[in-house]
């Protein structure tokens, strides 16, 4: 191929290739530094080449991208099957119209939820360390009396086990001694989360309120300190609800009324729960007074109606 | 933000002795306004300039013990860092283009607002030019700015880009050719062919 001759020389023919020419001309203007500028210039790279290399720390911020990029990619896929595992739940609620009340499935990782989930309603699960701030405010003040803490475990209170759970030996930590508590603390909180990520399971999807019950006694057994106690609690006074068994429910109601609803996740469910309890067993009394501290809720307001006319029905 | 300067091609390790002669200095002093001028039409508008020459001589500084003069000479060797790290600077302000951005607003150098008329005009031409020649490949757009901004001789190109001449005839044609068309496509522009 024969050399071109050069646009920018004047050799252009057409009125393209002429426009071509001048934007090429205009591009190659350059306003040259002044010596001064240079100076600075040579100042800086100099300075810039004593640092050390910046290509390092270009790949720390890729390798930080990419792990970030890594780390929502499997937050995202946590949270798909999760949404998908709790569809909303509607209770039966005997002498009045069943009505939907939405329950949250307990992520796999809840200390994790802790503290990014924002709190929106007072009726969804509320994280033990939520639950715990929320009792130790009045019992600091001195509001109420302090109690002993509610649990599953008889030996604390001298009550009968609501549930008794198949005596299951407690597992040695599976974290050897030389691991770091932390680790183990968390697979401790890994098991307890299975363990109520199953019962929620049963009991929702499955609608095997006796199975979840099974499991949330083994919970009981296993982890009678757990993290995650007050959340098996509610969910147990839950499958009580499902598998119809109303005096034990209102015995458990009971035991944390006594230590107080706020301490529990979902309190003003706990609250409306016991209401209705109350009402079928005809405790109107008491079941008037339970709902009458109940703050006005889209979503329980129905129920609190409901537990009024079936009340003043009787 | 090193370049990411690949080996200098040709060199033949240990075939020559180390030239000692070459300071930081002396380079920086002859060869500047040399670099600065390569930086500006190898980059264009939309690139910091002086961020491109100082990392130049950044890359020199490290590299100028290293370097041997029998395999090549100094100009080609600066223009090669300077390809590299303009490169480089392009690959990046193509990234903050796609992460979000317009190209004003992720353009590293912001002129003066208020130029003179004639200097509007001639940075919106510059504008139009770069905004046709991004879209050919990198060696086209090499060649046809060394040629045609440059001034350089074909034999020059060749050497600069390390290809044989006829090559470099050829990446021109072909280049002309897509800068036509693209600068044709511009919104607004409607040329004659």
């Amino acid at each position: 191929m024969n050399a071109p001759e050069r646009w920018t020389d004047g050799h252009a023919r057409t009125p393209a290739e002429q426009e071509a020419a001048a934007l090429l001309q205009a591009g190659a203007h350059v306003v040259p530094s002044s010596p001064e500028q240079l100076g600075a210039l040579l100042q800086g790279a100099q300075a810039r080449a004593l640092a050390p290399p910046r290509s390092l720390w270009l790949r720390l911020k890729l390798l930080a991208f990419a792990t970030g990029l890594a780390l929502l990619g499997a937050w995202a896929l946590l949270r798909q099957p999760e949404a998908r595992e709790s569809p909303p739940v509607e209770l039966a609620v005997r002498g009045s119209a069943a009505l939907p009340v939405e329950f949250q499935a307990p992520p796999e990782e809840p200390q994790a939820r802790d503290a990014t989930q924002p709190r929106t309603r007072d009726t969804t699960l509320a994280t033990p360390a939520q639950a715990d701030a929320r009792a130790e405010a009045p019992r600091r003040h001195g509001t109420r009396p302090a109690q002993g803490e509610i649990h599953a475990q008889p030996s604390r209170r001298g009550d009968a086990p609501l549930e008794t759970p198949a005596p299951v030996k407690r597992e040695p930590d599976s974290a050897s001694p030389t691991e770091p508590p932390a680790a183990a603390a968390q697979d401790t909180l890994g098991e307890e989360a299975r363990l109520l990520s199953k019962a929620l399971t049963e009991l929702r999807r499955q609608d095997d309120a006796k199975a979840a019950l099974s499991t949330l006694g083994e919970h009981q057994a296993r982890f009678p300190e757990g993290v995650l106690r007050r959340e098996v609690l509610v969910t147990r006074a839950e499958a009580l609800r499902a598998a119809h068994r109303s005096e034990e429910l209102l015995e458990l109601l009971t035991r944390l009324k006594a230590d107080g609803f706020e301490r529990y996740p979902r309190p003003a469910e706990l609250r409306l729960l016991n209401a209705e309890v109350a009402s079928e067993l005809g405790r109107c009394a008491e079941a008037l007074e339970l709902t009458d501290g109940l703050a006005p809720d889209p979503l329980l307001s129905p129920r609190i109606l409901a537990v009024r006319q079936a009340c003043g029905a009787q | 933000m090193s370049a990411e300067v690949k080996p200098m091609e040709g060199v033949q390790p240990g075939l020559v002795a180390r030239t000692e002669s070459y300071t930081l200095e002396g380079v920086f002093r002859t060869h500047a306004p040399t670099v600065e001028r390569w930086a500006a039409r190898l980059a264009g508008p939309m690139v910091d300039r002086d961020d491109v020459v100082q990392e130049v001589f950044v890359v020199v500084q490290r590299r100028l013990p290293d370097f041997k003069e029998d395999a090549g000479r100094l100009t080609t060797w600066l223009y090669r860092i300077t390809r590299n790290v303009v490169r480089h600077h392009r690959r990046r302000l193509r990234w903050r283009r796609f992460l979000g951005g317009d190209a004003e607003q992720t353009a590293g150098h912001v002129e003066d607002a208020h130029l003179p008329s004639d200097a509007l005009e001639r940075k919106d031409a510059q504008h139009r030019l770069y905004a046709a020649l991004d879209g050919l490949s990198d060696r086209h757009r090499t060649a046809l700015i060394l040629f045609e901004m440059e001034q350089l001789s074909g034999e020059q190109v060749a050497e600069m880009m390390d290809a044989k001449v006829a090559t470099v005839w050829v990446w021109l044609h072909r280049a002309r050719a897509e800068l036509l068309k693209r600068l044709a496509a511009q919104p607004g522009q409607e040329v004659a062919p």
